[in-house]
């Protein structure tokens, strides 16, 4: 008796949640498409290491994220929709950012993303975007093989991070066409357990031999990221005398490296990638790094209108100034608001939202906090580069910037 | 919450958006079972993240992996079965080679040496050879993503029938001697030896088709993947679930994989909540979830709890009238 009274609760309670869904998708669908998308809501999606090893950076860009959303809602959304960003974390876990990459797109209806903020952690989540035909934008991942050339069709996947491959040879470039006298030699260390690192190094072995560089490499020396004491690698480094030292590497193995060649008699040049182009490692490095060279995709200084609104608003509701990860997170919403008011997104068709989306981020064409941005045919960074160099006190100065070929 | 109340209440609904996730639960359960194997027979052997990594570079290369220069191995593209089979063949054969001297060491010595064996083959080998892409990683343009799911299910319960089965046999039997005590195991005359070097080889077989399956679900698979973390993490599932049944283990790697996602609702306190459990579950169930009773050998009150709803169901069968 009990048991059918159950089974008949369940019944009434399954037909009920039926009807209030049937209801709620007919409303939605309802609504015919007009100019203004007023009452709708474009829901974006962002996969951030907000713990873990990335821990250092996801934070910046969820607020950089959080930013952006609320300043489009207040200038009147997209067109009248309402902006919506769910930021979830991947613990700087592959599997963790593959699977959440599945959920936004599946579960929570997202119609792109942003992120994962880990190169490791996009190798794995991008191509579950792309296979579920979800634009997926890479705001912070450098290494190689994340657009362009990669191991699946990557026609979902944007960048508008500068890649190492094309940061570190700009730097190395640039600091040879003005240095006096140019540099002959150099040392490269970097530990060899780290993609980041290990895709740097390669960038900057190729860079070396160029013939308009022309840089002798003495010596190679790899480490590993979880070596506590550098000061025996640095010591081989330094007693080949060489004019440049070359780092590729985050955390705080630059500035580690920086402080022990200084100690050790080291006058020459410390050049880098994205690893130095943070305000922590050069606060760390402090002294020591004084005149470390990198090239950046943004720089704190610029006073063009869309940087200095961005950098005002960001101390205004945070307290601190924002970092190239906060940029370029931010860059995103805007690249990603910016195509879904072009691209005339009906807010019913998810699918052909997405394709419709993607093929408005194809021509982009905007002001960002990073300079004028477009994307390259295979979905890469098109915009200035900013030659960055370490000041002695936790921030940097503008060497020269470099326009886009 | 809404990730319970959906896998509770709409398993297909949440199975929908959650593939990966399922096909990591599996791949983790088979590592489980792999460690379970060296511990029913009394060996802490913290080897097995690295029989990991032999199966899924094996299994990558094979089928078509490539590095940032070009392919791993030129002109090789094996189907993806034989190419776990070759994975699954070299750890055997790593394992019976690393476990003449190793297995002489007992206890914590036996867990150093062996974590020591998982170290030496990632700084060794893997980060210093051409064909593994060293700390670029390998690029896997064959995974097979969500199609890989269901073999990897299908692999976990298979063999921990199999594994369950084998308990019963004179294997498990000296397996479980030698764990209670080795010397009357000897005395008894159990080959002592023997039978610790096929628990260790099984479980490497093990840990390199997990290896393998568990690689063919991402489309690049990197060292960092077969670290020291990922050894104690198996352990931890082990301890969280026992080890007295094969069940135990695989029911920890399921419930400690699964645990972060069903936390993700507490956001910034969620490694600590997961802490804190974790810290519970060793303080009130010392020997695990799944153990036998002390001094009885029966199964504990988790175990018997299930064998009673087992038998109430089969009581609810209508019994056939008496003739």
């Amino acid at each position: 008796m009990r048991t059918t009274s159950r089974i008949r609760w369940w019944g009434t309670a399954g037909i009920a949640v039926a009807v209030i869904s049937v209801a709620a998708c007919g409303s939605s669908s309802k609504t015919s498409s007009s100019n203004s998308n007023k009452g709708k809501t474009l829901k974006l999606g962002a996969v951030f290491s907000l713990t873990g090893a990335g821990g250092v950076y996801g934070p910046q860009q969820q607020q950089a994220v959080k930013l952006a959303e609320e300043t489009t809602n207040a200038s009147g959304g997209v067109d009248g929709a309402n902006l919506s960003i769910q930021v979830v974390d991947d613990a700087s876990n592959q599997t963790q950012a593959a699977q959440q990459t599945q959920t936004l797109i599946q579960q929570n209806q997202v119609t792109a993303l942003l992120g994962p903020t880990l190169s490791n952690s996009a190798v794995a989540a991008h191509p579950i975007a792309d296979n579920l035909k979800t634009p997926m934008l890479a705001v912070s991942t450098t290494g190689l093989n994340i657009v362009g050339t990669c191991p699946y069709p990557c026609t979902y996947i944007f960048r508008d991070s500068l890649g190492e491959a094309t940061a570190i040879p700009t730097n190395i470039k640039t600091y040879v066409a003005s240095a006096n006298p140019k540099p002959k030699t150099g040392v490269l260390l970097y530990p060899n357990d780290d993609k980041f690192s290990v895709d740097g190094a390669t960038a900057v072995k190729q860079t070396v031999t160029d013939p308009a560089v022309g840089i002798q490499l003495l010596d190679t020396i790899q480490f590993s990221k979880s070596d506590a004491d550098l000061t025996q690698f640095v010591n081989q480094g330094v007693s080949k005398h060489p004019d440049v030292i070359f780092i590729t590497s985050l955390g705080g193995i630059p500035a580690k490296i920086m402080t022990a060649a200084r100690q050790q008699g080291f006058t020459g040049q410390f050049l880098g990638g994205n690893g130095f182009n943070s305000a922590a490692v050069s606060k760390q490095a402090a002294n020591f790094g004084k005149g470390a060279q990198s090239a950046s995709a943004w720089y704190l200084g610029n006073d063009f209108a869309s940087n200095a609104e961005f950098v005002k608003a960001f101390k205004a509701k945070y307290g601190t100034d924002p970092d190239q990860f906060a940029a370029q997170a931010y860059t995103g919403v805007l690249i990603l608001v910016d195509a879904a008011k072009r691209a005339k997104l009906t807010y019913t068709d998810l699918p052909g939202d997405r394709q419709k989306l993607r093929t408005a981020m194809e021509s982009t064409n905007i002001q960002t906090p990073l300079g004028p941005f477009q994307f390259t045919s295979t979905h890469d960074v098109h915009q200035t580069i900013w030659v960055i160099a370490m000041d002695g006190q936790g921030g940097f100065t503008l060497v020269t910037s470099v326009k886009p070929s | 919450m809404a990730f319970l109340t959906q896998l509770l209440f709409h398993p297909f609904t949440w199975y929908h958006a959650h593939q990966l996730l399922a096909g990591q639960i599996g791949v983790d359960g088979l590592l489980a079972l792999s460690i379970w194997l060296t511990l029913y027979s009394g060996q802490l052997t913290l080897a097995n993240a690295g029989f990991m990594a032999i199966g899924a570079y094996s299994s990558v290369i094979l089928t078509g992996g490539t590095t940032s220069t070009g392919p791993a191995a030129a002109g090789v593209h094996l189907p993806l079965a034989v190419a776990m089979l070759v994975g699954i063949a070299l750890a055997a054969l790593v394992a019976f080679v690393i476990g003449l001297p190793v297995l002489r060491l007992k206890g914590v010595f036996l867990a150093i040496a062996t974590l020591g064996f998982g170290e030496a083959l990632r700084y060794g080998l893997i980060l210093n050879l051409g064909i593994t892409g060293k700390g670029q990683g390998l690029n896997n343009p064959h995974a097979t993503l969500t199609s890989g799911i269901t073999p990897i299910w299908l692999a976990l319960v298979v063999l921990a029938f199999l594994a369950w089965r084998l308990t019963g046999t004179k294997t498990g039997h000296a397996w479980a001697a030698i764990r209670e005590d080795q010397l009357a195991a000897a005395a008894q005359g159990i080959d002592v030896a023997r039978y610790k070097m096929v628990a260790f080889v099984l479980g490497a077989m093990v840990a390199a088709l997990a290896g393998g399956l568990g690689a063919h679900l991402s489309f690049l698979i990197d060292s960092n993947d077969y670290t020291f973390t990922q050894a104690i993490a198996m352990l931890i599932w082990a301890v969280v679930g026992g080890i007295a049944f094969v069940i135990g283990p695989i029911v920890g790697a399921v419930l400690l994989t699964i645990l972060p996602e069903v936390l993700r609702f507490t956001q910034d306190y969620r490694q600590v909540i997961n802490g804190i459990i974790l810290i519970a579950i060793v303080l009130f169930r010392p020997d695990g979830l799944f153990t036998r009773r002390k001094g009885t050998g029966n199964p504990s009150r988790l175990l018997r709890g299930w064998a009673f709803i087992r038998r109430s169901w089969a009581s609810r069968r209508p019994q056939p009238a008496p003739p």
